[in-house]
């Protein structure tokens, strides 16, 4: 059992504990959970539909949490609807009409009949427009992690635009590269290869923001991902700005709000984190997760990484790692790349 | 008998003899001993109780011996007559408005005359039981439902850290719950926080809470009185749904000046008080606290690495330039600042002015004219570079009411009176501080209100065994300009979206008025000399609100009016009562049940943003509740030991109540509300043990109050989410606890002006770690259950008071 009992005084000794408990845990029926977007992006658009689970995940098989054989379409506010297709990975379905492309200023719509015939609808959104990022900035710092202690974080600095409402989220990716010692290129050549692999690393977490108290200024150094210090080699980094809705905004703001949780009396209510989906003809059975329209743009960096390059201290962290032998592939998964992708700066 | 035999075993160690020791338990078995030896042949004592100031008799002044347990009541002359064994006793004398006193008087022959002289009360300040109410109270008195709590005996309870609270021994009470340990706020008869009417000298408080809630922000040094109202309470309060407390503060002692002070692990506090001249008396008292090693022993980082810091003050002025006026003034002043680590600094603070003017127009007709100031404000200051702010909400209440007594026999009494509020409530405004912070003003603009009230009550009792009191009160509001107003699409939720036209009104326009009639009406019916039955009935009407998302009141709730969709709280409280006295009112026994209606309560939408919102009604959703319950008490008010047993069976339910199904909590069926709790079951034992030490202890026990577990989990954005389906289907484990206090009274004689009055206590004595919450976080790839106790061990403390 887990404690944290700290002691106070001479005089008195105050207690307060944290302790991990088991409970008996009431299991609901299983609801339809959303996750999907349609973006101004070209297609094609994913929905994933699954289904909630026992809390305990008692004799629970993750594939039975699939929602197979639905019938799933978006329709937009032209009156031109798209289906989409279930695809091998489990519970994920796809457009496939390339010409059905979001919009900004578009209002679009996702329909989800489910194998037993109830009918789940989003409301309809409007997809906001959402503006350029003007710059991303890098900054090294040291962190807490052992095996990662020197990251680089990434922030954004945009233009907000004055007299409309702007709800943001922020996503991103970057490739850093990971060592190994490398093979000959050739047989008896002297020359290494295969020893630099591209690793992606993605944003966790969400990162979102209202204009409420900005409107209409800059947001400057907006922390978006952090990308550790693997070698002394460059950075490539893209980030993604998503204009949401109000309400998926809101629905970030709840799904953030009950995923803290301490106990203390600031804790929120407990609430299911539902979204803009519900059953069509039961209102009260709201699917769990949003299907979000929202517009997206984009920025790409390179970072030279020079001062991780030039830092002693970063340099005495690099080499005092293992080092492993032979095709970097080897250790890092065969399909990563080992040279640049092409589409970087 | 043994913890009596511990504790002489405990002077004898002061005293380091066996001999002693010895001594005490032959003494102890002789006196047992000879009462049975003499028990047959018995001696009258004639003793006669006078004021020892005038040397007049004392009438009704009753006597109590200690060693046998009876008592005898003075006649009009104030003379007693009792019969007894022979032998040394101790006697008590008490009469009210009196010192209690102690004496030894040697019973050796019949017809023993002896006097005694009580000392007036006058020159009290704090250490007597000043109950100046009849034993027979419960009886006589058509009030239920009521609470008189006993200010001496609140130094000796065993509290946390030997802070005495107020709140904290008003939650021993049958029908009054906080929310946990070190939760703000109380809860009567499952009502909300915000439905109590908190008047301090007469004028409200909007907060009562120190440190986030730990404490009560009332010094309880100062306070004379204090008596909660949890039913129907009468016509001439009015304004919250649940019930009415009643604070009053002390009057500056008008014989000489006197300090008293004291100092418990948490805070230090003192208090002067005397005559400026003749007619003018000044009290003044404050309280500062150094919190701040205690909460480096919480677990949690957030708090172990906060700062806290609390005080409270207050000022009474009282004037009596003659017999027919009397004129007084109370200032009080409460602020708290809390740091968490690393961002973000909390304030807030109360601030209180009454003055009120007392004027005995004829003996029987008397005129009571108040005006005060109320003020609650929070900030809270934002440090994170680049985003420097401060945000800040506050509620004022400027009140001028008139009250007219009017007494024209003794079985009749009238009461007519008025009132005026004018409330001005900011419930949000953000500014930036510092020089390059990208946050913008914003506000949400000013809300004003203009409440008004008139009452009628009567008491009446036509025969001494019916009382009647019956009263009307009409309440009046009206929101006033300037606002903006939404209106909004119909057949939809309200929400941002569905907005349809804004209606502007101007400054001082009216915006939107509520009222209606508030009917008052008690019942006494005594049915024997011991034995009454009760029954009260009333509706209360509330035209503000306490808008909070969390389980338990913080300092970030802020106030606001009923306006165009938040109407005002409306409650129903039936109740009925028998109450029964034993042994000449040694015991009381009493049950009452009540029944209580709530409606328009506030509920909140999922996710609801509630801080700065422009538009908050599209976050809320209308709600109704009820309340029942049953409430047992059981109590020894004479005697060496004295104490209460109440135990009380009560449910609090609310319902979502919209069209929309989309926004039903739970299908929009009654669910339990975040107070309901069955089962509660207090015990309190007070024990006057030799030598000026007492013994206290309390035992509490309820059901665990409801929540929301995880009733499923799925996977989204990569990480696995809860899913909280059903709320408050869930209970948090039961609660329960027993703490002991010993204190010890330095005083050798009760006239002694100077001593001090240590006590040693332990909270939570058997180090039960009760549940204050049940939350569920992510780790190692599962979903682990964590019991968060408040105070999860045994807590000793010591605390010294004094008085010069």
């Amino acid at each position: 059992m887990r404690r944290i009992c700290l002691y106070l005084s001479v005089l008195f000794t105050a207690f307060s504990c944290i302790d991990r408990v088991e409970l008996p845990i009431r299991a609901e029926a299983p609801r339809l959970v959303v996750e999907g977007q349609i973006t101004n992006d070209p297609p094609p658009y994913t929905v994933r539909l699954t289904y909630t689970g026992r809390y305990d995940l008692e004799g629970q098989n993750p594939a039975n949490q699939f929602v197979r054989n639905a019938q799933v379409s978006i329709a937009d506010d032209a009156g031109r609807t798209t289906r989409l297709a279930a695809t091998s990975e489990g519970g994920v379905y796809r457009t496939f009409d390339l010409s059905f492309r979001g919009q900004v200023g578009r209002s679009y719509t996702l329909t989800v009949v489910m194998p037993d015939g109830k009918r789940y609808v989003s409301v309809s959104e409007q997809m906001p427009a959402v503006p350029g990022i003007d710059s991303v900035s890098s900054r090294l710092i040291q962190t807490n992690s052992f095996l990662t202690p020197y990251q680089y974080t990434y922030s954004i600095s945009t233009q907000d635009p004055p007299g409309v409402r702007n709800y943001y989220r922020w996503t991103a990716y970057g490739l850093t590269v990971k060592k190994s010692m490398g093979v000959p290129c050739s047989l008896g050549s002297p020359s290494i290869c295969f020893d630099n692999c591209y690793t992606t690393e993605t944003s966790t977490g969400v990162n979102v923001f209202s204009d409420d108290a900005i409107n209409g200024n800059p947001i400057r150094n907006r922390a978006v991902f952090q990308l550790p210090v693997y070698a002394a080699w460059p950075q490539f980094v893209e980030v993604q700005q998503y204009g949401m809705t109000l309400r998926n905004y809101q629905f970030w703001k709840l799904y953030q709000q009950q995923g803290v949780r301490t106990g203390s009396i600031f804790d929120p209510l407990p609430a299911p984190v539902v979204g803009n989906v519900s059953n069509a003809n039961d209102a009260t059975d709201r699917a769990r997760g949003y299907f979000a329209v929202t517009s997206v743009t984009r920025l790409r960096v390179r970072n030279n990484a020079l001062e991780a390059r030039q830092n002693t201290a970063v340099f005495g962290f690099l080499v005092s790692q293992p080092v492993p032998a032979g095709d970097c592939r080897d250790t890092y998964g065969r399909t990563t790349p080992v040279t640049l992708p092409p589409g970087w700066p | 008998m043994q913890p009596f035999l511990y504790l002489t075993g405990l002077f004898s160690v002061a005293q380091p003899n066996s001999m002693n020791r010895l001594f005490l338990l032959l003494l102890l078995s002789f006196s047992l001993h000879s009462s049975g030896l003499f028990a047959q042949r018995k001696l009258r004592l004639v003793a006669t109780v006078r004021d020892a100031a005038t040397g007049k008799p004392v009438p009704g002044a009753s006597l109590f011996i200690a060693e046998t347990g009876t008592g005898a009541r003075a006649d009009t002359a104030g003379v007693v007559n009792l019969l007894h064994a022979p032998g040394v006793l101790t006697v008590y004398i008490s009469s009210v408005g009196y010192l209690r006193d102690r004496q030894v008087t040697t019973l050796d022959a019949d017809n023993k005359c002896v006097e005694y002289r009580l000392q007036p009360r006058s020159t009290d300040l704090d250490e007597v039981d000043v109950r100046a109410i009849r034993e027979d109270e419960n009886i006589k008195s058509v009030q239920m439902g009521q609470i008189q709590l006993r200010m001496p005996d609140l130094k000796r309870m065993p509290v946390v850290l030997g802070e005495p609270d107020i709140i904290k021994a008003l939650s021993l009470q049958a029908g009054v719950t906080t929310a946990g340990e070190g939760a703000g706020g109380f809860n009567v008869r499952g009502g909300r926080a915000d439905q109590n009417l908190v008047l301090l000298d007469g004028a409200p408080l909007f907060n009562t809470s120190h440190l986030l809630g730990f404490y009560t922000n009332v010094n309880s040094d100062l306070v004379q009185d204090v008596s909660l109202n949890k039913g129907a309470f009468s016509a001439q309060y009015g304004g919250r749904a649940s019930s009415l407390l009643l604070m009053s503060t002390r009057t500056g002692n008008t014989d000489g000046w006197r300090l008293m002070g004291g100092l418990s692990p948490v805070s230090a506090r003192f208090m002067a008080d005397g005559p400026i001249s003749k007619k003018l008396t000044l009290l003044v008292g404050g309280r500062v606290a150094f919190p701040n090693y205690l909460l480096q022993a919480f677990p949690t980082p957030s708090v172990k690495n906060s700062r806290a810091f609390f005080y409270d003050g207050n000022i009474k002025l009282a004037y009596t330039p003659n017999e027919r006026n009397k004129l007084s003034l109370s200032l009080y002043q409460s602020g708290d600042t809390f740091r968490f680590p690393g961002d973000t600094l909390y304030g807030w603070q109360s601030s209180v002015a009454s003055g009120r003017w007392s004027y005995l127009i004829r003996p029987s007709l008397q005129l009571n004219v108040t005006a005060l100031y109320s003020g609650y404000n929070l900030n809270v200051d934002g440090v994170t570079p680049g985003l420097t702010f401060r945000f800040s909400s506050f509620i004022q209440q400027r009140e001028a009411k008139v009250d007219l007594f009017y007494t024209p026999t003794q079985t009749l009494k009238f009461q007519v009176g008025t009132n005026a509020i004018l409330y001005r409530i900011q419930t949000g405004e953000v500014n930036p501080t510092g020089e390059n912070s990208s946050i913008n003003p914003q506000r949400t603009r000013p809300e004003q209100g203009l409440e008004l009230g008139l009452y009628a009550n009567a008491d009446w009792e036509p025969t001494p065994n019916l009382t009647i009191s019956a009263g009307l009160r009409y309440s009046a509001f009206a929101y006033l300009g300037p606002r903006t107003d939404y209106t909004y699409a119909d057949a939809v939720p309200i929400s941002p979206e569905t907005r349809v036209d804004s209606l502007q009104y101007g400054a001082g326009q009216t915006v939107q008025t509520y009222g209606g009639l508030e009917p008052r009406l008690a019942l006494r019916w005594q049915l024997a000399k011991a034995t009454a039955l009760k029954a009260s009935l009333g509706r209360t009407r509330q035209y503000v609100n306490l808008v909070s998302n969390t389980t338990a009141i913080t300092p970030l709730d802020f106030w606001k009016l009923s306006d165009r969709y938040v109407p005002p709280q409306i409650a129903d409280q039936l109740s009925v009562g028998v109450f029964q006295n034993l042994r000449d009112n040694e015991f009381e026994i009493s049950v009452e049940t009540y029944y209580k209606r709530l409606q328009n309560q506030l509920e909140y939408r999922y996710g609801a943003n509630l801080i700065l919102n422009p538009a908050l009604e599209t976050a809320l959703v209308p709600a109704a509740g009820r309340a029942y319950g049953v409430e047992f008490s059981v109590s020894k008010n004479t005697g060496r030991l004295t104490g209460q047993v109440n135990y009380t069976y009560a449910r609090s339910l609310i319902a979502v109540q919209t069209p929309f199904d989309e926004l039903r909590i739970n299908g929009g069926r009654y669910y339990p509300a975040y107070i309901d709790r069955p089962h509660t079951l207090n015990a309190q034992l007070r024990w006057a043990l030799p030598h000026n030490w007492t013994f206290t202890t309390n035992f509490v026990y309820y059901t665990g109050v409801p929540a929301t577990y995880p009733d499923g989990q799925y996977q989204y954005n990569g990480e696995i989410v809860q899913d909280y389906s059903q709320r408050n289907a869930d209970r948090i484990p039961d609660y329960h606890r027993l703490d002991v206090a010993f204190s010890k009274d330095t005083r050798l004689t009760k006239t002694q002006q100077r001593y001090g009055i240590w006590t040693l206590g332990v909270y939570n004595l058997y180090a039960r770690k009760n549940p204050y919450s049940i939350y569920f976080v992510r780790a190692n790839q599962r979903t682990e259950a964590y019991r968060l106790s408040v105070f999860g061990t045994l807590i000793p403390s010591i605390a010294y008071s004094f008085y010069f």
